[in-house]
C-alpha cells in the first residue's frame, strides 16, 4: 500500500518557448488520510502545482502517480475519480441549477444509472450536511455552502483525495470555520486525504505536513512545528506568537514552538 | 473641510421588479465626526452595505434624510448636487478590481477625475501622485490592468477613488480575498489616509482580528438598525452583546476567555492582541 | 427589464404547472402552427376561446398576461394598420389615393392582430407555468435524436442550463459594476445616443472579462468532474410523462378537428 500521491521530479513551464520553468524539481509523496498544506507567496507556483495534480496541465518533465497509476492523457479520466478539486470561486464551479443537480453532474458524466446516482447524491449531501438544501438554487446559498456542495461533488465520484486551491479565501470567517470543521470531520472519520493550498497559517498549523514553495521550487517539507521554528517570516498561530512576545519580555517560556494545548499545559505546570 | 455624516430617521428598501423588499434600513440615526475612523460590523443581511450606499445616494432613503457635510440627500435632490456628493464621498466596493476597464492603469485612474470635470493633464498628474500613495511604482501606469496581480489590481482600484480627492472614504471589506500580507498593506494604506489627510473613513468588515487590531470605533448593525456605536474595546468587554448580535471575539480574547475558564480567574482587562494578552498574563501573575 | 413578463416563471399549483414541459412545448408549437392555418372567423373565435381557457387554467391573473402584451402593442397595431390600409378585396369602405379600407383588409387585419396576440399569450402561458430548467430539459429531450447528425446536443443543453443558472449572477454583477462606476461619477442614460453608448463601456468591458474568467473556471470544473464531449451521459433530471400530458395533446387534436370541421362546413 504505497502513498496515494507520488510526485517525481516534475518540471513545468507555461511558456514553452523559454527554458524558464515555473516549477522545477518538485518531488514529494502524500499518504492516504494525510492533511497536507501547500504554502508560498503568490507566484511561487502553488496553483500550477494543483493543476498538475489533477491533470489540467501536463508536466514537461517528471511524473505524477495517483494510487500507483501514472497520470497521463489516457489515465487522467480514471484518475479524476480518485482525485478531485475545489477551486477558489464558489460560484464559478457550481454547474447545476440546484444543489443536487450540481452534485449529480459528475455522475452523469460517468453515465451512472439513475438509481445509483440518487443513492450517491443522498449519501454525500449527508456527509457535508447539505441535505436540507438539496433543491436550493445557488443564489440562495452562502459561499461556504457552495464550497460544501463542491466537496460533495468530488465525494460523489468517490474521490479519495481532494485538492483545495485557496478554497477558503473568498469566504467570510464564519463560513471558513464551518467549512474547515466539515473537512476535518471528513479527514478524521472518513479518511479523506486533503491537499490544501492556503495562506491561512492557522489552518496550516493544524495539518500533518507543510510543503513550502518558493519561486517554483520546494523550499521546505516537514511538520508545521518545524516550519514555524525554521522560518521566521511565517506568521505562526496565536499561542506561538504569544510565546514569542513573552520571550521578548524576558519571561520564562518554553524554548520550543507550542500550540494551544501545550500552552495551557505549561501554564498549569507553572502555577 | 468639515465633513460630518448624519443620518436622521433613515429608512430604505429596494425595488425588485414590481415588488418592494422589506425595509433594509429601519429608522437609522447616525452621526459620524469629521476625520474619524469607524468600522461597521454585523451579520449578513443586517444592512451594512446598504448603510454605505445611502452615503452617496446609490440608495435613496424612503424616509428621513442623509447629510453629507453641507449637502442633503433625499428623494428631491437634483443631479448636480448628487454628482458633487459622489466626488466628496469616495466609495470602494468589495472586490473593486472587478470594475477596472480601461486600456491602461493611468486611464482607469483618470476616469473618476475626468467625470468630475478635471482636465486631462491635471488628471494625469493626480494619477501619478495616487499611484505612489497606494504603494505602486510609476511604471504601472502604462500597463494594462489585466497584467497585474490581484493585490496590485485592488490597489489600482483604490487609487482610482483616491484620485477623486474625496473628503470621505467608504470601504466595503477592503481586505476581502487577499493574503495576510496584502491585507495588512491595504489596511495600513487606509489608516495612513485617515491620519495624514484627516479623511473621514468608514469601513465594513467581517474580520474581528482587523477590528481588534486597527479600529477604535465600531457601529454594529442588526436587522436594519444600528444597535451599537461606541468603542471596539467596550464591545468586546461585553460577551452578551457579542453573542446577541452574532459576532465573534478576536483570537486573543478567545484564548484569554479559555484561560479564565481553565484557571478560574478573572483578568482585570481584556486582551485583543497577543501583546495585550502577554501583559495581562503577567499582570495576574500567571507568568 | 423588470417589465418583461414573457420568459419569467410564476410560481403556482395549477394543472398547467404540473404538466410535463414536453407536452407544453409541443402543444405551444402546434397551436402556433394552427394559428397560421386558421382561415375563418369562427375558427379564430374558437382559438380565442381556447387561449382564454388556457390562460384561466394557469391560475394567473389576466392582468399579468396583458401586461406582457403591452410592450409589443405598437408593433402589432402598426402591422395591423398597414394591413388594413393597403389590402383590398371585397366591399370597399373607404378609398383615398393609395389607402384602401376594404372588407378583406379589415378582416385580415383582425386575423393578424389575433395571431400576434395569441402567440404572445400562449407563449407567456408556457413560460409562466414552466420552470426554465424544465424547458431546457424538454428541449434537450427533443434535440437528443439529432446527435446522429453529429450535432453537439450535450453541449447545447449544458450551454442552455449553465446560462440560465448564471442569469442572476450576471444581473447582480451588472448592478454592482453600475454602482461602482456611478460612484466614480459616471452617468447613464444622459446625452446623445453616442454618449449613452460610450457610457456603457465601463459596464460592458468588466462584465465581459469577468465572463471570460468565469468561462475558463467553469471549463476547468467540468473537466475535473469528468465531462467529455461525445461521451454518453446519463441524466439525473428525469421527466415523467403522465396521462394528463397525453390528454393535453389530445385536446389539441380535438381543437384541430373542430377547426377543420368549421372550415369545411362554411
Amino acid at each position: 500500500m504505497g502513498p496515494i500521491i507520488e510526485v517525481q521530479d516534475i518540471h513545468f513551464r507555461y511558456d514553452k518557448r523559454t527554458q524558464d520553468y515555473n516549477l522545477s524539481g518538485i518531488s514529494f509523496t502524500v499518504n492516504k488520510g494525510e492533511w497536507v498544506s501547500i504554502i508560498g507567496h503568490n507566484g511561487s507556483g502553488k496553483s500550477t502545482l494543483s493543476r498538475l495534480l489533477v491533470g489540467l496541465l501536463t508536466p514537461d518533465l517528471g511524473m505524477i502517480k495517483v494510487n500507483g497509476i501514472e497520470l497521463n492523457e489516457e489515465t487522467k479520466w480514471e484518475i479524476r475519480t480518485i482525485i478531485g478539486m475545489v477551486f477558489q470561486n464558489p460560484d464559478n464551479q457550481f454547474l447545476g441549477t440546484t444543489v443536487q443537480d450540481d452534485v449529480a453532474f459528475g455522475l452523469e458524466n460517468l453515465n451512472i444509472p439513475y438509481e445509483e446516482m440518487k443513492k450517491r447524491v443522498d449519501n454525500v449531501l449527508e456527509l457535508v450536511s447539505m441535505t436540507d438544501f438539496r433543491e436550493h438554487d445557488p443564489s440562495l446559498l452562502s459561499g461556504g455552502q457552495k464550497q460544501r456542495v463542491a466537496i460533495a461533488s468530488a465525494l460523489a465520484l468517490q474521490s479519495q483525495v481532494i485538492v483545495f486551491d485557496e478554497a477558503f479565501v473568498m469566504l467570510d470567517p464564519k463560513s471558513r470555520t464551518e467549512l474547515l470543521q466539515t473537512l476535518r470531520n471528513l479527514n478524521k472519520h472518513y479518511g479523506l486525504t486533503v491537499i490544501s493550498i492556503t495562506h491561512d497559517m492557522n489552518e496550516a498549523s493544524n495539518s500533518d505536513r507543510i510543503i513550502m514553495l518558493e519561486k517554483g521550487k520546494i523550499s521546505f517539507i516537514g511538520t508545521p512545528k518545524e516550519a514555524f521554528i525554521n522560518y521566521s517570516e511565517l506568521t505562526p498561530p496565536l499561542p506561538e506568537r504569544l510565546r514569542r512576545v513573552l520571550l521578548e519580555k524576558g519571561r520564562k517560556v518554553p524554548n520550543d514552538y507550542i500550540n494551544e494545548e501545550e500552552l495551557v499545559q505549561w501554564l498549569w505546570k507553572l502555577n | 473641510m468639515v465633513m460630518e455624516i448624519k443620518l436622521k430617521h433613515v429608512s430604505a428598501d429596494y425595488r425588485v421588479g414590481p415588488m418592494r423588499s422589506p425595509l433594509i434600513l429601519n429608522n437609522v440615526d447616525l452621526q459620524i465626526k469629521t476625520g474619524s475612523l469607524t468600522a461597521v460590523v454585523g451579520h449578513t443581511g443586517s444592512g451594512k452595505s446598504s448603510l454605505l450606499k445611502t452615503m452617496n445616494g446609490l440608495l435613496m432613503p424612503k424616509e428621513g434624510n442623509v447629510y453629507i457635510g453641507p449637502y442633503e440627500i433625499n428623494q428631491k435632490i437634483n443631479k448636480k448636487e448628487l454628482k458633487k456628493i459622489r466626488q466628496v464621498v469616495g466609495m470602494v466596493f468589495q472586490f473593486p478590481e472587478s470594475q477596472l476597464f480601461a486600456e491602461t492603469v493611468e486611464k482607469d485612474i483618470c476616469f473618476g477625475p475626468l467625470n468630475f470635470g478635471v482636465s486631462l493633464s491635471e488628471a494625469k498628474k493626480i494619477a501619478s501622485e495616487v499611484i505612489e500613495l497606494v504603494g505602486l511604482d510609476q511604471s504601472i501606469l502604462s500597463k494594462s490592468p489585466h497584467a497585474l496581480s490581484g493585490g496590485q489590481k485592488r490597489r489600482v482600484a483604490i487609487a482610482g477613488i483616491l484620485a477623486m480627492k474625496p473628503d470621505i472614504l467608504v470601504l466595503d471589506e477592503p481586505g476581502a480575498g487577499l493574503d495576510p500580507e496584502g491585507k495588512k498593506e491595504i489596511m495600513n494604506l487606509i489608516l495612513r489616509q485617515n491620519e495624514e489627510f484627516n479623511i473621514t473613513t468608514i469601513l465594513v468588515t467581517h474580520d474581528m482580528e482587523d477590528l481588534a487590531r486597527y479600529m477604535k470605533d465600531v457601529i454594529v448593525m442588526d436587522k436594519g438598525k444600528i444597535v451599537y456605536h461606541d468603542s471596539v474595546r467596550k464591545l468586546f468587554e461585553n460577551p452578551k452583546l457579542v453573542s446577541d448580535w452574532n459576532l465573534d471575539f478576536p483570537e486573543a480574547r478567545k484564548l484569554q476567555l479559555k484561560i479564565e475558564q481553565e484557571f478560574q480567574i478573572r483578568f482585570p482587562s481584556i486582551a485583543l492582541t497577543e501583546e495585550e494578552l502577554a501583559n495581562s498574563l503577567i499582570e495576574v501573575g500567571l507568568i | 427589464m423588470n417589465k418583461l413578463i414573457l420568459g419569467r416563471y410564476f410560481h403556482g399549483t395549477s394543472i398547467l404547472h404540473h404538466l410535463d414541459p414536453r407536452a407544453k412545448l409541443l402543444a405551444g408549437i402546434y397551436f402556433i402552427f394552427m394559428l397560421f392555418l386558421a382561415d375563418h372567423f369562427y375558427s379564430y373565435l374558437l382559438l380565442w376561446g381556447f387561449t382564454f381557457y388556457v390562460m384561466y387554467l394557469s391560475g394567473i391573473s389576466f392582468k399579468i398576461y396583458f401586461r406582457g402584451v403591452k410592450p409589443l402593442i405598437w408593433l402589432i397595431l402598426f402591422t395591423v394598420t398597414l394591413q388594413i390600409l393597403f389590402t383590398s378585396g371585397g366591399h370597399i369602405y373607404f378609398d383615398w389615393g393609395i389607402f384602401t379600407i376594404s372588407q378583406f383588409g379589415v378582416i385580415n387585419g383582425l386575423y393578424i392582430f389575433s395571431r400576434f396576440v395569441m402567440i404572445i399569450l400562449v407563449s407567456t402561458v408556457i413560460t409562466l407555468t414552466t420552470k426554465p430548467m424544465e424547458l431546457t430539459d424538454a428541449i434537450h429531450y427533443f434535440l437528443r435524436p439529432l446527435a446522429i447528425f453529429k450535432i453537439p446536443v450535450n453541449e447545447i443543453s449544458i450551454m442552455l442550463s449553465i446560462s440560465l443558472r448564471f442569469i442572476p449572477n450576471l444581473m447582480d454583477e451588472t448592478q454592482k459594476i453600475m454602482d461602482a462606476q456611478k460612484a466614480r461619477g459616471a452617468e447613464f442614460g444622459e446625452g446623445s445616443i453616442f454618449q449613452q453608448m460610450k457610457a456603457l463601456v465601463p459596464i460592458f468591458l468588466p462584465l465581459f472579462s469577468s465572463s471570460l474568467n468565469r468561462a475558463e473556471d467553469l471549463a476547468n470544473a467540468m473537466e475535473i468532474r469528468g465531462y467529455q464531449s461525445n461521451k454518453k451521459r446519463s441524466s439525473f433530471r428525469r421527466l415523467k410523462w403522465h396521462w394528463k400530458d397525453t390528454f393535453c395533446l389530445f385536446t389539441l387534436l380535438l381543437l384541430t378537428a373542430s377547426v377543420m370541421l368549421i372550415q369545411y362546413f362554411t
